[in-house]
């Protein structure tokens, strides 16, 4: 039978995938997906619980939600595609180790 | 016409002297700077001779204002009516000497000023400020007033020897200004404790800045009698505004400001500081510290007499042993002006009169010397007595001069100095009599005191007696290093003294022969009314 | 204004007038037009001083005979300086100038203007080669007018003032040739020395002002005139004038004649005032200028109490006695009759003090006289020897320069006191006088010592005689003893001419009416003195002390007491003491005549052999050197008073200045004491706590790393963190 801890554990699995992505990699897009699937880890979990809350049924506000970071993924990654075009422009890569020039 | 000017002429006398600074700064060129300068020194030279016949000559001896006193040609005017501070000018026999001294100092001080190079504009515009201060300093009888001349006077001077000076010019220009900032600074204090007092000892309860009224035996006797502590500040005060004003003298020791302020100051500026900023301190002490604490006057005289001789003595020496020839004039000046603290602290007629004169003899004696020194320096370089020599075959008019000026200088008759010098010996002697001031002074105290008294009269007459051979000592010695001896190759080249030159030393020696002469013309200014005046006071 | 004082006062006036004109234009005027001037001008004046003799001779003075008693001197005055005074007034008095006319005045302007007009005659030869010859004869002119000012002035005042003037006069003069440092040194040292005497003069003078005022002379003579019995004079007023003050303003008045007399102690000025053109010593430190002393001491005669006296004798005796000494050792012409003058002067300063003042003024009318004609003579000598003044150069010259010999010769035994030349009769007024004084005073007061006030006044007229005729014989007997200057020596009439007149009068001068003038003085000052019949006399050598004899002098006023004093009373104590001292004055004139020119008519034969003595060295050296005066005075009182005055400079430079700048110092050091505070302390918190900010900024910015994974990391591990607190905080 499967259960909500089962779905917890998906979701677990997918955030460490993406805080691992975002860690490892250096490419900026890469961390983009990173950035994606933590968000989607984050979905997964909204909609379990609503599933799975005796309190919530009839209501929707977990897959209203997670849709919400849906959308709000998509204005995120056209922000951010936006930056790294100009990332590019700048330094001709997209290697994020390179964007240093805020350092104090 | 006479109405008016006897309502005015003090105030134009006054402040002509700005107006004339306004013009030099719109001057377009050194030329007309000069000449502008020079234009206003003499239009109040000549507007200062009318005050001696607008002035009532038959008035009575009494020290006071308006009708009937001797002070006259009053303006008063409220100024700051929240302290009754007054725009309060007018004239007595003590000022006129030395009002017309000043203007006619000033006249040649302006034409020995004509070779100035440097910043002509500025030089002219701070003389004739320099001047304003003077004569307002000689001319008001409102303590804030006279103590805002005072100031006035300082801060020209300052700039003259500090910008136009010699090599430690600006040592000499702070020295001076500290020297007689200090001095300003008790004569402050006394300007406001007199304020204060003043008002408690009035009706009205409103205190009052008019020097003529708080010398008066109204206002002396309800300080006196009304209130104790008065009796005490009085010596106090007294002490206070006699440093403000030996230090102008300037009397020793507090003499040294003026040797170096000398030896700095370019020659204009040394004729005026000696003949007439000398003199603001003389003036001060026989129109505020006398009058306003004659009882102090009287207790301290000894202390003032012992400054005034000890200056004669030991200026006359110091200037022996100078070598060079401005500070030796610097010195005697010191020496000189000992006199006149001396007839002050004696109190009596004949040294009154005899300090009075020696201001103005000396005034006329110090100008000439000074220029002499300039002259000689002008073509020298230098001004080292033991270099020079054998000038009375190069410059035999200018040793003319120079020799008639040195023996005024050093009290010989028939010219300025011995008259004052004498006047002020015999008044010192005078003050044995019983009739003097201090005499009745000691003697209603006890016998003892008396004869201690009239011990000190004789000592100190006799020990400033010995100042006329040292004098003449160093005055002579003077004249043979400067003009005796062989004639030198280096002097050879000098060109006698110029038309400008004789036309400022000219007037110098024919006054110094005719006061010598006929003393008359000047005691007749102030011997009747405001000496005879004043010793009513001081009396008192 | 009465005739005779019109005159005096025209002929004091003209020389001045004389000076004013050669001031401006006598280099235009020049050589010798200039010395013409001023030899009218003086002419004139003696011409004015003449016919006011002759005028008040013959009463112009007051209308009436002038030989009877009741004359009244001319005093006029008018105010000069204001001063409040006299003891009884307090209301404002003046000081006056004034005239002072009496036949005293009378007849030194004759002397004065006379010598004078002697010198400028003779200065207009003798100068002639002088390049600044106007210039000479404008301070003549200014010499005649002050000192015809010194005796006709009638106040106390004026002739400090001439007096001061004629010091001036006598200053330029002596330093008339001022690139020689001996003269401009000797010039300084003749004003400083009567400065000293004036400083003096100054103190009697004060003395006097606080109980009198400046008191004209008739005043001061009619208010203190009993002075000479020694006490007390109460004056106007109610107060009484001390013995003791009136003792020392008289000593005070009598420093200035000390100066200007040249009596010891500051008699050195005199002999170096020889460095001037020698008719200026002749007219000024010879016949006139020196003898204002005298002539100031005879003006305030009455008022001397005898204790002043006394000093004025014993200071007298001893200026005699060491001038006379030193004359016989100098072997500058002029300075032989320098040193001649100062003993003179002594003499008469002497008589004086001895109460004998017809005697010093006699004296020093003929003194005038002789003294001025040796000087001039000295003159003609110096010129004809190409102004060569020692006197072993000297020699024979009596061939070449007779009229010059011969008229010195005549100054020389007038000065000797030849029977019947001038200088016998006041010599012989004056020994007699000493004589009376001291036999009066030995007697009365039982000392012996009295008597040196004879002797020694003897012994200087032995003495006398010498010197002067040591220095005749030097110079004009014997063998030439340069040759060159012997052969080029000659002389004129214009150096000659006055000589004449000068040598005339040494001779007649004692006979002219010079002692009766003098006598009526006397009666004129009496008459005033009298008033309160206490005056004691002027010739009063021998009353004073002779018991008994006191209440006689007071006589009757209006009747002369001079008179009596001078020529009656005791008759036979003055007859052998004129017995007496006649003997002594021709024995001095013969011995000391006699033993000089035997002598020295071989030139130094005599002497260059004594000189082999040591102790005769010794005493020659020493007074050669002028007793070391000059030497003590410079390293005492000239190198005293420098180093005094070198003190004081430097105690001005170097402790007052010092004082002061220390003052100036401490300001500065405590405005930085308190700028560092304000730096360090008030600046130093603001500051610091900036800094502490920025420091912190700094640890903080490292973390600031701009690596996005570093950033993510502590993101993560602060996430881990706070919930692993979370956690903790929860479950407990």
């Amino acid at each position: 039978m499967v259960g909500l801890p089962h779905y917890l554990i998906v979701a677990a699995i997918m955030m460490c995938c993406g805080v691992g992505t975002i860690l490892l990699k250096r490419n900026a897009i890469g961390i983009l997906l990173g950035v994606e699937l933590i968000l989607n880890a984050a979905n997964v979990n909204l909609v379990a619980f609503n599933r799975y809350n005796a309190n919530a049924s009839g209501n929707l506000d977990g897959q209203i939600f997670a849709i919400f970071v849906i959308v709000l993924a998509a204005a995120e990654a056209a922000v951010a595609l936006a930056i790294f075009l100009n990332f590019y422009n700048n330094f001709s890569t997209v290697d994020v180790e390179r964007g240093d020039n805020l350092k104090g | 016409m006479v109405e008016f000017l006897k309502q005015y002429l003090l105030s134009i006398l006054i402040f002509l002297p700005l107006v004339g600074a306004v013009l030099t700064m719109l001057a377009r060129n050194r030329n007309e700077t000069r000449w502008i300068a020079l234009a206003t020194t003499l239009v109040i030279f000549v507007l200062s001779l009318p005050l001696v016949g607008l002035y009532d000559w038959s008035s009575a001896g009494i020290y006071a204002g308006g009708n009937g006193g001797v002070v006259q040609l009053i303006t008063r005017v409220p100024w700051i009516t929240a302290f009754n501070i007054e725009y309060y000018v007018g004239m007595d026999g003590l000022s006129l000497p030395l009002v017309l001294l000043s203007s006619f100092i000033c006249v040649l001080a302006c034409l020995a000023s004509w070779n100035i190079e440097k910043m002509t504009k500025g030089y002219f515009t701070l003389f004739l400020i320099l001047e304003m201060g003077i004569m307002g300093v000689f001319l008001s009888l409102d303590f804030f007033l006279f103590y805002v001349f005072f100031e006035i006077s300082l801060l020209p001077m300052y700039f003259l020897i500090g910008i136009w000076g010699g090599p430690r010019k600006e040592y000499a220009a702070i020295k001076f200004f500290l020297y007689t900032l200090v001095g300003s600074v008790g004569l402050l204090i006394v300007m406001i404790g007199m304020y204060l007092f003043t008002q408690q000892s009035t009706v009205d309860h409103q205190g009052t800045f008019d020097l003529i009224r708080m010398a008066s035996p109204q206002m002396q006797s309800a300080l006196m009698n009304g209130q104790t502590a008065f009796r005490a500040a009085a010596p106090i005060f007294f002490l206070l505004s006699m440093l403000g004003f030996l230090i102008k003298v300037p009397a020793v020791p507090f003499h040294t400001w003026l040797p170096d302020a000398h030896v700095e100051a370019p020659t204009p500026i040394s004729m005026i500081l000696a003949a007439i900023l000398l003199k603001m301190g003389g003036y001060g002490i026989f129109r505020i510290a006398y009058p306003l604490f004659p009882e102090a006057a009287r207790h301290f005289w000894l202390l003032i007499a012992i400054i005034g001789v000890v200056s004669i003595i030991y200026g006359a020496l110091c200037a022996m042993a100078q070598t060079d020839f401005k500070k030796l004039v610097a010195y005697s000046s010191v020496s000189h002006m000992g006199f006149v603290v001396l007839g002050a602290a004696v109190m009596t007629t004949a040294s009154i009169n005899g300090a009075l004169f020696m201001m103005v003899a000396h005034g006329i004696t110090s100008a000439a010397m000074f220029f002499i020194v300039g002259v000689v320096y002008e073509r020298a370089h230098h001004r080292d007595l033991n270099r020079f020599g054998g000038l009375a075959q190069t410059m035999p008019v200018y040793t003319g001069f120079s020799t008639v000026s040195m023996f005024a200088n050093l009290g010989l008759p028939g010219l300025c100095g011995f008259i004052g010098e004498v006047m002020v010996l015999l008044g010192a002697f005078a003050a044995a009599k019983p009739t003097s001031i201090l005499y009745q002074y000691f003697s209603a105290q006890s016998p003892a005191a008396l004869s201690s008294y009239l011990t000190s009269v004789y000592t100190l007459a006799v020990i400033s007696c010995f100042g006329v051979v040292l004098t003449a000592g160093y005055m002579l010695w003077t004249i043979q290093r400067v003009y005796f001896g062989p004639e030198k190759a280096e002097y050879k080249s000098f060109p006698e003294v110029d038309a400008r030159e004789i036309t400022i030393l000219t007037p110098l020696t024919i006054m110094a022969i005719l006061l010598g002469v006929l003393p008359g013309m000047m005691f007749f200014m102030m011997t009747d009314n405001t000496v005879a005046a004043v010793m009513t006071v001081l009396a008192k | 204004m009465p005739l005779p004082a019109l005159l005096l006062l025209v002929a004091t006036l003209l020389p001045l007038a004389s000076f004013v004109v050669l001031m401006f234009w006598g280099k235009r005027l020049g050589n010798p037009l200039a010395g013409y001037i001023g030899t009218a001008a003086i002419g004139a004046s003696f011409v004015c001083s003449v016919i006011a003799m002759i005028s008040w001779l013959g009463g112009g003075g007051s209308g009436e005979a002038h030989w009877e008693a009741g004359i009244k001197p001319i005093a006029i005055s008018f105010p000069w300086i204001p001063t409040g005074l006299g003891i009884s007034q307090q209301t404002a008095g003046y000081m006056d100038m004034g005239l002072y006319v009496d036949s005293l005045t009378v007849i030194m302007f004759a002397m004065v203007t006379l010598v004078s007009t002697c010198v400028h005659i003779f200065s207009i030869k003798y100068m002639e080669e002088d390049p600044r010859f106007p210039r000479f004869f404008t301070y003549l002119g200014l010499f005649c007018f002050s000192m015809l000012g010194l005796v006709i002035g009638g106040t106390i005042l004026q002739l400090f003032v001439f007096w001061e003037l004629v010091g001036l006069c006598s200053y330029l003069l002596i330093g008339f040739w001022w690139e020689k440092k001996s003269a401009s040194n000797a010039a300084i040292k003749a004003f400083v020395a009567n400065r000293v005497g004036d400083f003096g003069f100054l103190i009697g003078f004060g003395i006097l002002f606080i109980y009198m005022g400046n008191a004209s002379l008739p005043t001061l003579w009619r208010v203190l005139g009993s002075a000479g019995q020694g006490g007390d004079i109460a004056i106007a007023g109610g107060v009484v004038f001390p013995a003791t003050m009136l003792t020392i303003m008289g000593i005070g008045l009598f420093c200035g004649a000390i100066g200007k007399s040249a009596q010891f102690p500051l008699h050195v000025w005199l002999p170096d005032a020889m460095e001037g053109p020698t008719p200026v010593s002749a007219l000024i430190h010879a016949a006139t200028m020196v003898a204002a002393g005298v002539y100031l001491v005879g003006r305030i005669f009455p008022i001397l109490t005898p204790d002043a006296k006394m000093v004025v004798a014993i200071i007298g005796l001893i200026t005699a006695t060491i001038a006379a000494l030193i004359a016989l050792a100098q072997s500058d012409i002029k300075k032989v009759l320098a040193y001649s003058t100062v003993s003179q002067l002594g003499y008469m300063v002497l008589a004086m003090g001895l109460g004998s003042w017809m005697g010093a003024l006699f004296h020093l009318i003929t003194h005038a006289f002789f003294k001025a004609l040796l000087f001039l003579g000295s003159g003609s000598v110096i010129h004809a020897a190409h102004h060569e003044q020692e006197l072993p150069q000297y020699g024979g010259l009596w061939r070449k320069i007779p009229f010059t010999a011969g008229t010195f010769l005549v100054g020389v035994l007038a000065i000797a006191g030849f029977p019947f030349f001038s200088g016998y009769f006041s010599k012989d007024t004056i020994l007699v006088h000493a004589a009376m004084f001291a036999r009066s005073h030995a007697e009365a007061m039982h000392n012996s010592w009295y008597w040196l006030f004879f002797i020694i006044p003897t012994g200087i007229a032995y003495l006398t005689a010498f010197y002067m005729m040591r220095c005749w014989t030097l110079t004009f007997a014997g063998k030439p003893r340069n040759h060159h200057l012997h052969d080029h020596a000659h002389e004129s009439p214009m150096l000659w001419a006055p000589l004449v007149v000068l040598a005339a009068l040494s001779i007649f001068g004692g006979k002219i009416s010079v002692q009766t003038m003098l006598r009526n003085t006397i009666r004129e000052t009496a008459a005033i003195c009298d008033t309160q019949g206490k005056y004691v006399g002027f010739d009063t050598a021998y009353q004073q002390h002779l018991p008994g004899e006191v209440e006689s002098m007071e006589t009757s006023p209006g009747e002369p007491a001079g008179e009596t004093a001078a020529a009656g009373h005791p008759d036979d104590a003055l007859e052998s003491a004129h017995h007496l001292v006649l003997w002594y004055v021709t024995g001095a004139f013969l011995v000391g005549m006699g033993a000089a020119f035997a002598i020295f008519v071989r030139g130094y034969y005599y002497t260059d052999k004594l000189m082999q003595f040591a102790p005769f060295r010794a005493m020659h050296t020493f007074l050669r050197r002028k007793m070391f005066f000059d030497e003590l005075y410079n390293s005492v009182f000239v190198g005293g008073v420098r180093m005094i005055s070198s003190l004081c400079g430097a105690f001005d430079k170097y402790v007052i200045d010092m004082v002061v700048n220390a003052i100036g110092w401490a300001g500065r050091i405590l405005a930085s004491i308190s700028g560092i505070y304000d730096k360090y302390v008030v600046d130093g918190a603001v500051i610091g706590s900036g800094k502490l900010a920025w420091s912190v900024g700094a640890v903080a910015r490292g973390l600031q790393s701009g690596r996005l994974r570093g950033y993510v990391t502590i993101m993560l591990l602060s996430l881990a963190a706070g919930l692993v607190v979370a956690m903790a905080l929860y479950l407990r």
